[in-house]
């Protein structure tokens, strides 16, 4: 059985609790102070000895007050307030007050340290996903570039033409496979969310679309986009991964010459996106586990991803306090919706 | 014969992108940093550039950034791995004219080349030609089928721009802040309005076509 959880209370009780004792100690201190005086001086000197007492240890219980709080009580608050600030992903805090306790001083330069290390840490993953992604694609590129150089050689044959097609193909899966596990990766060992900012969400999505004008022209989709003006707070970077992924997807599983919805409201303080294509739907037994990494329902399209896009999709509208689902159209094809929050505060 | 300089710290790639462009026909030279670039462009005139972000010593956009500093308007395309969306902004803001994601598609690389140098020309004479209609920067003057027409600037302004690419689509709000500006009062209806008087002038226009996607933008598409 769970021990049952002893009751935390505040520092400020502990210390009005102290306060109060010893104020008491001094009440007592000062009565049998006064009464001595009255004893060696006579009564007459000293006027109504009960309000000394009390002036006395009233003045004496104020100082002990303003002394504790200022050495103890606000340097830890500060602290605290220091400490919500970096949990929330800044790490340019730094302490720089004065203190004359030693343990206090102490634990201001512990915590200094303490952030600029977890900024330092973060720079790295950020630095190490961006020069590995780069890495990778450099070859990469390479690759894909020689191959066109074959393809337009004169006298090759249609074969060999295949075959280049076929080393173009997988060069692009491996370089979109690499950015997308690299993502993933850095997002799953991050507790700590990335940088705000607070940008036009419509615009980003418009943006988005424009990336993917050739794949949905080249479907001839019929593009139904209907995107309220909306100020959005969150990882404006990471997000974009997000529309591109879902919007890719949704092209890729349309057939031509279809309809391609994607509407984006406000209600209050959410917003819903949606993306609805009229492509084969998903799959019943699938529907639970689309956002589950590599997992690919359709094997038909299964070559030309790698699994990994929905879930990053969910690691990062999570990330920015979201919901993401999907639901079959009684119409036929899908709908993805993400909803948010304007000010990307994690949702309860 | 044009001239390409490429940026470029990778050996492979550098060799690739000088192989394909000669072969279309450019003079091409190449350096591996933006150090060594802008102490080449110091030296040398060249028609386009070609560069890398992520370079040792003076970065892309570091480069681009001086350059234009130093009052240099060559056109710019960037090549870089990270598709991240505040680069695209951060790339257009330091005066980059145009931007290529890895892996790079040859074949469209040499197209884009193509295209900036066609707008970099016409910069130049501040003159625009989609078929047979010419647009004159310098007096606001559009001439089709023998009429010269003069435009109110904003509009003027608006079917240049949009001409300058065409086929390129171009968000309301991407045309309020590139015309209007940033700190501009009215709203992006005011874009709306404005291309729909485009549409009313050249009605009967068969050289171009102003077209509208829907939610999205807008884009001038060669007829």
């Amino acid at each position: 059985m769970k021990p049952k959880r002893r009751p935390r209370l505040s520092l400020t009780l502990w210390f009005t609790v102290l306060l109060f004792v010893e104020n008491l100690i001094a009440v007592g201190i000062s009565s049998a102070s006064v009464s001595l005086i009255i004893s060696f001086v006579g009564e007459s000197i000293v006027i109504a000895p009960e309000i000394m007492v009390l002036i006395f240890s009233l003045v004496l219980g104020t100082v002990l007050a303003l002394v504790s709080n200022k050495l103890f009580l606000a340097p830890m608050r500060k602290l605290n307030d220091k400490m919500g600030q970096v949990a929330k992903g800044d790490f340019t805090v730094r302490v720089e007050q004065r203190t004359r306790v030693k343990e206090i001083a102490n634990i201001y330069k512990n915590f200094n340290t303490m952030v600029s290390e977890l900024a330092s840490l973060e720079t790295i993953q950020s630095d190490f996903v961006a020069n590995v992604s780069h890495e990778f694609k450099t070859p990469l590129s390479a690759i894909e570039g020689y191959s066109m150089l074959l393809q337009g050689t004169k006298g090759v044959t249609k074969d060999q033409e295949r075959y280049i097609d076929k080393i173009l193909f997988n060069t692009k899966r491996l370089s979109d496979l690499v950015g997308n596990i690299l993502l993933l990766a850095k997002l799953d060992n991050q507790t700590i969310k990335a940088k705000n900012k607070t940008y036009r969400l419509d615009e980003q999505i418009r943006q988005s679309i424009m990336l993917y004008e050739i794949a949905w022209t080249n479907k001839n989709l019929s593009l139904d986009v209907d995107l309220e003006a909306v100020q959005f707070t969150g990882t404006e970077d990471l997000m974009f991964h997000v529309w591109n992924n879902l919007l890719g997807n949704a092209i890729k599983f349309s057939p031509d010459n279809v309809p391609l919805e994607i509407t984006l409201k406000k209600n209050g303080e959410k917003i819903i996106f949606t993306i609805m294509d009229n492509g084969p739907g998903i799959n019943e037994k699938a529907i639970n586990h689309v956002f589950d990494k590599f997992y690919q329902g359709d094997s038909a399209h299964k070559e030309e991803g790698s699994g990994l896009g929905l879930s990053l999709v969910a690691r990062i509208v999570s990330i920015n306090g979201g919901k993401v689902s999907v639901e079959n159209r009684e119409s036929g094809g899908a709908i993805f919706t993400v909803e948010l929050l304007r000010n990307g505060k994690v949702q309860e | 014969m044009n001239k390409i300089l490429i940026a470029e710290d990778d050996t492979e790639l550098r060799q690739l992108f000088q192989q394909v462009l000669i072969q279309n026909g450019f003079y091409v030279k190449g350096v591996s940093d933006g150090k060594e670039a802008l102490e080449e462009l110091d030296m040398e005139r060249y028609d386009v550039i070609i560069s890398d972000i992520m370079m040792p010593n003076v970065d892309g956009y570091t480069m681009v950034r001086e350059l234009r500093g130093k009052g240099i308007k060559t056109p710019v395309l960037m090549i870089t791995a990270k598709d991240a969306f505040n680069d695209m902004y951060l790339g257009f803001h330091s005066g980059t004219d145009d931007y290529m994601v890895k892996p790079i598609n040859i074949n469209e690389m040499v197209l884009r080349v193509n295209a900036l140098l066609r707008r970099a020309q016409m910069m130049n004479e501040r003159k625009q030609v989609i078929g047979s209609t010419l647009m004159e920067w310098d007096s606001l003057t559009v001439v089709s089928n023998g009429e010269r027409i003069v435009l109110p600037q904003k509009e003027f302004m608006l079917l240049y721009k949009m001409s300058s690419y065409p086929g390129r689509i171009f968000t309301r709000r991407q045309l309020m802040d590139d015309i209007w500006g940033y700190d501009s009062e009215s709203d992006e209806h005011t874009v709306e309005v404005h291309i729909g008087k485009l549409r009313e002038r050249f009605r009967d226009n068969t050289d171009f076509k102003i077209v509208t996607i829907r939610g999205v933008g807008y884009k001038v598409v060669k007829e």
